[in-house]
């Protein structure tokens, strides 16, 4: 991803978008999901 | 390194002509796919908060439908990822001596192919439907002699300038082998 994400400009911006948008999706997904109380049973 | 000045086992004397690569209408389709793909949670969550609100406040089924859709967003940036992979390093060379296909299959398999332009018997560019005529890309088929003997520049901007330039190539090298041929009788006479 580093050899290929440098080639040109459009390649770094693509590469950038990866990886800046995975750490904001899980960064997210933990803000949302530590709201949540998961020590609680599940009963049917 | 730069992909664009890049001439991969460059020859003695051997300089690009052209470097071609898919037109950018072709990325430009993928990225609004995906940008449409990326709005169906949200249709998703306005649907249920307005018809099924109980579902939100759920201890069981929010959760799950939290990390489902943290899922699919992961792979929507992962799939488009792949599709600029594959359009940025789908590239074509045209030197003076050869053409130069090299093809990104997948996210870590890459395929290049050499042909050497004496080689080639015909050339010949398409360009079909209403999306192509307006934007003036297409696909250009070249049939050589070598081992692959029919290969395609697909969906690359002006094909027919391409073909053009190409023939331009094959006659200058027709002339320098007739000319060294005239030459080495006018030598041996």
């Amino acid at each position: 991803m580093f050899t290929w994400g440098f080639l040109n400009f459009e390649s770094f911006f693509m590469t950038f978008i990866l990886v800046a948008g995975t750490i904001l999706i899980l960064f997210i997904t933990y803000e949302i999901a530590k709201e949540i109380d998961w020590t609680q049973t599940f009963i049917i | 390194m730069f992909i664009e000045n890049h001439i991969p086992n460059r020859q003695k004397g051997e300089n690009m002509v052209l470097f071609l690569r898919r037109h950018w209408l072709i990325f430009l389709g993928y990225l609004v796919f995906y940008i449409f793909l990326a709005a169906i949670p949200f249709g998703i969550y306005y649907f249920l908060k307005i018809n099924y609100s109980e579902y939100l406040t759920d201890q069981i089924i929010y959760p799950f439908l939290l990390l489902l859709a943290s899922l699919y967003y992961l792979y929507i940036l992962l799939f488009l990822y792949h599709a600029f992979l594959d359009y940025n390093l789908d590239v074509w060379i045209v030197t003076n001596k050869r053409i130069i296909n090299i093809e990104q299959k997948g996210l870590f398999n890459r395929e290049v192919a050499k042909h050497e332009i004496s080689k080639i018997q015909d050339v010949t560019g398409i360009q079909k439907g209403f999306l192509q005529s307006i934007f003036k890309f297409g696909d250009v088929h070249v049939q050589t002699a070598g081992e692959i003997q029919r290969f395609v520049f697909y969906q690359i901007p002006n094909p027919f300038k391409v073909v053009k330039i190409i023939n331009h190539l094959l006659e200058e090298i027709d002339e320098k082998r007739h000319g060294n041929i005239s030459a080495q009788k006018n030598n041996s006479l």
